[in-house]
C-alpha cells in the first residue's frame, strides 16, 4: 500500500495540518487542569499538559509539536491559571520547552550542532542565575559549593553528552522511528528524559527569583526532583509508544518529521 | 444547553459589545492576575471577581454550563489549600498539627493558617484568571473575533488555531468521558485505581483511543477547512464589519476604572 505523507499548502506548519495542531493543541490546553505535581511553596503545579507537549513533536513533527504546544499553552493559560502562574512566561516554560527540546533530541541526527551549544548555555546559565547572578547582593545568600554545582550539573551534562556523542546525534533518531518495540522505547526514553532534565534549568528559576529562594532550598529542590524527571519519563515513554503503534495502523496521513 | 467556550446568540450588551473592549477586559485580568500575588490581595481579587460576575450576569452566561470545569476547579482549589497549607514559607500560626516534620522552610506536618489563607487568595486569583476568557468566547462570534485580531495584527492562522482549539474543549471533555465510560464497561475503572496504576497502566486505554478519535476529527476538519479554501494564497474578506458605539466607550471606562481602582489598592499597602 503506497504511503501517505501530508506537506505541502499553507494550512500547514512543517507538514502537520492546521486542523491536527489545533485539536491537539486543545487537549494540550484542557490537560493543563490536571496537576501532576505542585510548586512546593509556590501557588501552582506542573499540569499533565507538560508530558502531552513533551510528545507533540513525536506525534505532530518537530514544527507541528511545537505549535501544538505553544497553542494548548495558551488555552491552558486561560482555562487553567493554577498550571500557569507566570501567565504567558509559564507557556513558554510549561508548553514551549518541553517541546522544543523533545524536537531537538529527535532530530539529533541533523540539529545537534543546534542542541549541544544550546544545552551548555542553558546549563551555565541555569548555574549562575539566581545564585550568582544576582547574587548575594539580592539577598540569595551564600551558595553551597560544590555540591549546588554537581547537583545543577546532573541536569545538563548527562544530556549534553547523550546529544554530543552517537547516541544522541545517530541512534536516538533511529530508534525513536525504530520497527523493534525495545528500540523504541529506549530511544523515546532517553529522548524524553534528556529533554527534560535540561528543561528542568529554565523550567524552576524564575521561581527561585521570584521566590526569593535560598541557595541551601536551591540544593535541596535540585535533590528532590532528581526522581521525578526520570519518573516523568518513564510514564511518558510508556504512554507514546502504544499512541505511535496506534497511529502507524490507523491509515491516517503521516506527517513529515513524526516518528509514526 | 449550550456547550462551555462555544458562542450563543443572545442580544445582549456584553453580546453587543465590541470585541476589542472585551479583549481589553480579557487582557486587564491577565494583568491583574500577573501581579506579584501576597496574603493580602483577597478584596482586590474579590472586586475583580465582582466585576466579571456583573458581566456574566448581563451577559446571561450559565454557569451550570461549566459543571465540569468547575468540578476540576474545585479539586485544584483543594488541592492548592492542603499544598500551601502544608508548605507556606511564611506560615506561622499552627492551625492543625498532625506531627513535626521540618523540610527546607517548611514544617510539613504543620497546616498553617497563613498557608490556607495563601492557599484560598490563590484559589480566587484561578477563578479571577478563568472568569474571564469564557466571557470573550461565548459572547463574541467567531467572525467577530477574527476581524478584531486582524484589527490588532495577529495572523490570521494563529487566531484560528485559538478559537478552534478553544472551541473543541468542551468535545475533549465529552470524548474523554465517553471513552472512560467504554473502558468502565469493559471492567477497566480507572476511578478505582491507585496513583501508581493509574500512571502506568490507566491512561493508556484511554489516551491511545483518545487521540486516534482526535487525529480523525481532525483529519475530517481539515478536509472542510481546505473545501472551504482556508490557506488559499489571497487576502480573504471579513464577514463582519465592526463598528464602535458610545456604549463601548462606556464600558470600556468601568473596566478601566475598575482595573486602576484595584491596582491602586494593591500597590497602596506596597
Amino acid at each position: 500500500m503506497e504511503e501517505k505523507v501530508s506537506k505541502g499548502p499553507r494550512s500547514r506548519i512543517g507538514g502537520a495540518s492546521i486542523a491536527w495542531i489545533t485539536l491537539y493543541g486543545a487537549l494540550c490546553g484542557v490537560t493543563g487542569l490536571v496537576p501532576i505535581f505542585p510548586y512546593v511553596g509556590g501557588g501552582g503545579y506542573v499540569p499533565l499538559t507538560t508530558p502531552f507537549c513533551a510528545i507533540a513533536p513525536l506525534l505532530l513533527g518537530p514544527w507541528g509539536g511545537v505549535a501544538a504546544a505553544a497553542v494548548g499553552g495558551v488555552i491552558g493559560m486561560f482555562i487553567a491559571p493554577a498550571a500557569y502562574p507566570l501567565q504567558i512566561v509559564d507557556v513558554f516554560l510549561n508548553a514551549v520547552l518541553p517541546a522544543l527540546f523533545v524536537a531537538l533530541m529527535v532530530q539529533g541526527d541533523r540539529l545537534w550542532k543546534v542542541t549541544v551549544p544550546l544545552f551548555i548555555v542553558i546549563g551555565i546559565v541555569g548555574w549562575l542565575v539566581p545564585f550568582y547572578v544576582p547574587g548575594e547582593a539580592a539577598g540569595f545568600g551564600k551558595v553551597p559549593e560544590p555540591l549546588y554545582f554537581i547537583m545543577a550539573a546532573l541536569y545538563w551534562v548527562p544530556s549534553t553528552i547523550i546529544a554530543a556523542t552517537p547516541l544522541g546525534t545517530r541512534l536516538i533518531p533511529q530508534w525513536v522511528r525504530s520497527k523493534n518495540r525495545t528500540q523504541r522505547y529506549g530511544g523515546v526514553f532517553l529522548a524524553i528524559v534528556a529533554a527534560m532534565f535540561v528543561w528542568w534549568l529554565p523550567w524552576t528559576r524564575p521561581y527561585w527569583y521570584l521566590f526569593n529562594f535560598s541557595a541551601e532550598l536551591g540544593v535541596a529542590t535540585h535533590i528532590a526532583y532528581s526522581w521525578w524527571v526520570p519518573a516523568l519519563s518513564a510514564i511518558t515513554a510508556v504512554i507514546t509508544i502504544p499512541i505511535v503503534e496506534a497511529l502507524e495502523r490507523s491509515g491516517l496521513p503521516k506527517i513529515e518529521g513524526a516518528i509514526w | 444547553m449550550q456547550p462551555a467556550f462555544r458562542y450563543f446568540h443572545a442580544d445582549t450588551p456584553i453580546h453587543r459589545l465590541h470585541p476589542l473592549v472585551k479583549i481589553a477586559y480579557v487582557m486587564l485580568t491577565l494583568v491583574l492576575v500577573m501581579y506579584p500575588i501576597r496574603e493580602t490581595d483577597m478584596p482586590v481579587l474579590l472586586i475583580w471577581l465582582g466585576l466579571s460576575a456583573v458581566l456574566w450576569t448581563v451577559g446571561r452566561i450559565e454557569l451550570r454550563r461549566f459543571a465540569t470545569l468547575l468540578k476540576i476547579l474545585f479539586g485544584t482549589f483543594i488541592f492548592l489549600i492542603l499544598i500551601q497549607g502544608f508548605t507556606y514559607r511564611f506560615g506561622e500560626t499552627p492551625l492543625i498539627v498532625i506531627g513535626h516534620l521540618r523540610l527546607w522552610e517548611a514544617d510539613l506536618g504543620v497546616i498553617t493558617k497563613e498557608g490556607v489563607w495563601f492557599g484560598l487568595v490563590l484559589s480566587v486569583r484561578i477563578l479571577v484568571a478563568t472568569s474571564a476568557l469564557p466571557l470573550f468566547v461565548m459572547t463574541t462570534p467567531t467572525s467577530a473575533i477574527m476581524t478584531a485580531m486582524s484589527k490588532l495584527r495577529v495572523p490570521r492562522t494563529l487566531t484560528f488555531m485559538l478559537v478552534s482549539a478553544l472551541s473543541f474543549t468542551s468535545l475533549l471533555f465529552e470524548m474523554w468521558n465517553s471513552i472512560v465510560d467504554a473502558q468502565k464497561l469493559r471492567a477497566f475503572d480507572i476511578d478505582r485505581m491507585n496513583v501508581f496504576k493509574r500512571a502506568f497502566k490507566a491512561y493508556i486505554p484511554i489516551i491511545t483511543p483518545l487521540i486516534l478519535l482526535l487525529f480523525r476529527k481532525a483529519n475530517d476538519f481539515q478536509i472542510a477547512m481546505e473545501t472551504k479554501g482556508f490557506g488559499a494564497p489571497v487576502e480573504p474578506t471579513e464577514i463582519e464589519i465592526l463598528t464602535t458605539r458610545p456604549a463601548d466607550y462606556l464600558w470600556l471606562a468601568l473596566i478601566v476604572a475598575v482595573f486602576v481602582g484595584c491596582t491602586v489598592l494593591k500597590f497602596a499597602a506596597w
